[in-house]
């Protein structure tokens, strides 16, 4: 088990390091001259010019902008800043609350709603209920967001007029449509795996002994049936935190909110190289740090598991 | 983004799948006889004769099946559909709301709305099945080299294969399409595939490594087969089921994903006629013209719900485990 949690460690550092390196060199790679654009139409001195690069060390060869980039990450949490002078760091504290708002919502629809859904399909198993969790998350699983969040903006923004259709004004209200796109796929995957998991489990030889001892439905199910059931959607759904940034990009460009996720976007059409960098970069960081810790935790969790 | 948790959850299924191999039924007895088959012959016991029986039986596969159909033929021969050119535009005539004679209204420009819906199936069906061929040839190059010669081979892809997946491939083709000035379908093709193709890699170095070590190849190697023929004969038949069916649903995760690029601007690019581009031009005027938004999201939804479905009941069909 240590010997595991070294070596996954010892993976982390070059992954982390090529992600990021591969981030920082594609977006090297972005046409244009940003300098010039910065300028406008209004001509600018080749003087002036030379110092913003200079400042902004587009001088240096590439390795070396990275290194100083990351050794900036590192030592100061400086993610650079923007052209028109604002540090990325003041962007990230505005913008990482609404994003992370939204992240909270997702995952407490995905929690919730997913493993209660799961059990009660599990515990009645065939029956009406099952089926129509089964059919639910079939379709739950097949849309993609984008679509999910178009259909809930159109029916119950638009059509029922329940809920602001743009932006966050209305406070956790508004993040309800958004958080609903964004947790069904993992909602209804969620629902599967714990439904199969305690179908498994209820048919086990240690819950046919508790019931034989006389133990109650309730106890049966709750402390023995639920309790293996539930390790591997624990760690899907900690995994699933990670992926949960990327589906932000989309929601909140749908849904019109002032996230990380939509300033990526609006940065990518706005060809600001640095805020692109900067917030994948952190995405990317985010990503990595989840998918450790779930592997860890998984280890943990799971006494079957051994690693050699 | 999300699809990216059905890719992991994938690997998952599969690997806790692999422990069984997915068809040792080819070499040993017939799988088919258990389950009622008794009368049959035993050509009918293969793995695919046997899969496509339960297929048969499927209500799900029998519904995407369907609707499969006939996106494929709209992508292939619009003007079945249609005989409306997507290219008649009238500026006077533009969001007018459906009506009797314009099932789907007009668009922005004024062009029957009808048409370019139904003429965006097709690059959206050029996307999702170049990238789903692409993985597949990749991950059976990966997968096979990896999971039979093991050690430094399997310690480089496997690595390589690390890296890749941990950049979530939105971000990655969102960042890489950008430096890309003109983008049509190949283009995005070929992003989606150089940051989505990990999955598909591991899944089949997962089942190759679960056949690896069976009788049937110890026999062959004994026997002096060359690596070739064994990978040929008889790993490659015995792993590639998770995959196909995989990748079938991968094309709907693909078709979703293109959409949802070229939404966020960075896919297609006027004048193409894509289903994203729609979604683009819609959003402006939700509140306005709310059916502009309804048709195109309709469509990528049927559309990516039917590959999923599919390749899911494939899949099952396809390994043996799953039978009850």
């Amino acid at each position: 088990m240590t010997r595991y949690i070294i070596r996954r460690l010892l993976q982390f550092v070059p992954v982390v390091i090529i992600a990021t390196l591969i981030v920082y060199a594609l977006n090297f790679l972005m046409p244009g001259d940003p300098i010039r654009a910065l300028a406008g139409d209004r001509p600018m001195s080749e003087a002036a010019m030379e110092t913003i690069r200079e400042e902004y060390n587009l001088n240096d060869p590439f390795l070396v902008q990275y290194g100083k980039y990351v050794w900036g990450i590192i030592t100061a949490g400086d993610f650079g800043s923007t052209f028109s002078g604002r540090p990325l760091s003041d962007i990230i504290a505005q913008r990482l609350p609404t994003t992370l708002m939204l992240a909270a919502v997702t995952f407490s629809i995905q929690a919730v709603i997913g493993i209660i859904a799961g059990i009660l399909a599990g515990l009645y198993k065939d029956r009406f209920i099952d089926r129509l969790v089964q059919v639910t998350t079939v379709i739950m699983v097949a849309l993609p967001t984008l679509v999910i969040g178009f259909l809930l903006q159109l029916i119950f923004g638009l059509n029922l007029d329940w809920f602001p259709i743009a932006g966050t004004r209305d406070g956790l209200v508004s993040y309800i449509l958004p958080g609903i796109a964004l947790a069904a796929v993992s909602t209804g995957m969620a629902a599967r795996m714990v439904r199969g998991e305690l179908v498994d489990a209820l048919q086990s030889d240690y819950v046919r002994t508790a019931t034989a001892k006389g133990l109650s439905r309730q106890r049966v199910v709750l402390r023995h049936g639920l309790r293996n059931s539930l390790i591997p959607v624990v760690t899907f759904l900690g995994a699933d935190l990670a992926t949960l940034l990327g589906g932000t990009m989309v929601i909140e460009t749908v849904f019109n909110i002032p996230g990380l996720g939509a300033m990526i976007v609006d940065s990518i059409k706005g060809q600001e190289g640095t805020v692109v960098v900067g917030i994948v970069t952190l995405f990317v960081l985010f990503f990595v740090t989840i998918n450790l810790i779930v592997d860890l935790l998984y280890a943990l969790l799971d006494p079957r598991i051994r690693y050699e | 983004m999300s699809e990216k948790t059905e890719l992991d959850e994938t690997t998952t299924r599969d690997a806790r799948a692999s422990t069984t191999p997915p068809s040792e039924v080819k070499t040993s007895a017939p799988v088919g006889a258990g389950d009622g088959g008794s009368g049959r012959k035993e050509a009918e016991a293969s793995l695919w004769a046997d899969a496509w029986r339960s297929l048969r039986r499927n209500p799900w596969f029998l519904v995407s099946g369907a609707l499969l159909v006939v996106i494929i033929a709209m992508a292939v021969v619009p003007q079945l559909f249609t005989s409306v050119s997507p290219h008649a535009c009238d500026l006077s005539q533009n969001r007018q709301a459906p009506t009797a004679d314009q099932w789907f209204g007009t668009d922005i420009q004024g062009c029957d709305y009808y048409s370019r819906v139904i003429h965006g199936a097709r690059n959206s069906m050029i996307v999702g099945v170049v990238v789903s061929a692409g993985v597949f040839v990749i991950a059976v190059l990966v997968g096979l080299l990896a999971g039979y010669f093991g050690g430094w081979i399997d310690g480089l892809l496997s690595r390589t294969t690390d890296m890749v997946f941990a950049i979530p491939y939105m971000l990655g083709a969102l960042v890489f399409l950008n430096i890309i000035e003109d983008r049509g379908p190949m283009q995005v093709a070929l992003v989606l595939m150089l940051f989505t193709w990990p999955t598909s890699a591991r899944l089949m170095r997962g089942s190759v490594m679960s056949v690896v070590n069976s009788e049937y190849v110890m026999a062959a190697k004994a026997l002096g087969a060359g690596h070739v023929t064994i990978m040929r004969r008889h790993i490659l038949p015995n792993s590639l089921g998770p995959l196909i069916g995989y990748s079938t649903v991968f094309i709907g995760i693909i078709i979703g994903a293109e959409a949802t690029l070229t939404f966020l601007g960075v896919g297609l690019q006027q004048p193409a006629i894509s289903w994203g581009l729609q979604l683009t031009d819609a959003q402006s005027y939700v509140t306005s013209s709310p059916h502009l938004l309804l048709f195109p999201v309709i469509f990528v939804g049927v559309t990516v719900f039917a590959f999923m479905t599919l390749g899911d009941a494939v899949r099952d069909a396809l390994d043996p485990k799953s039978k009850r």
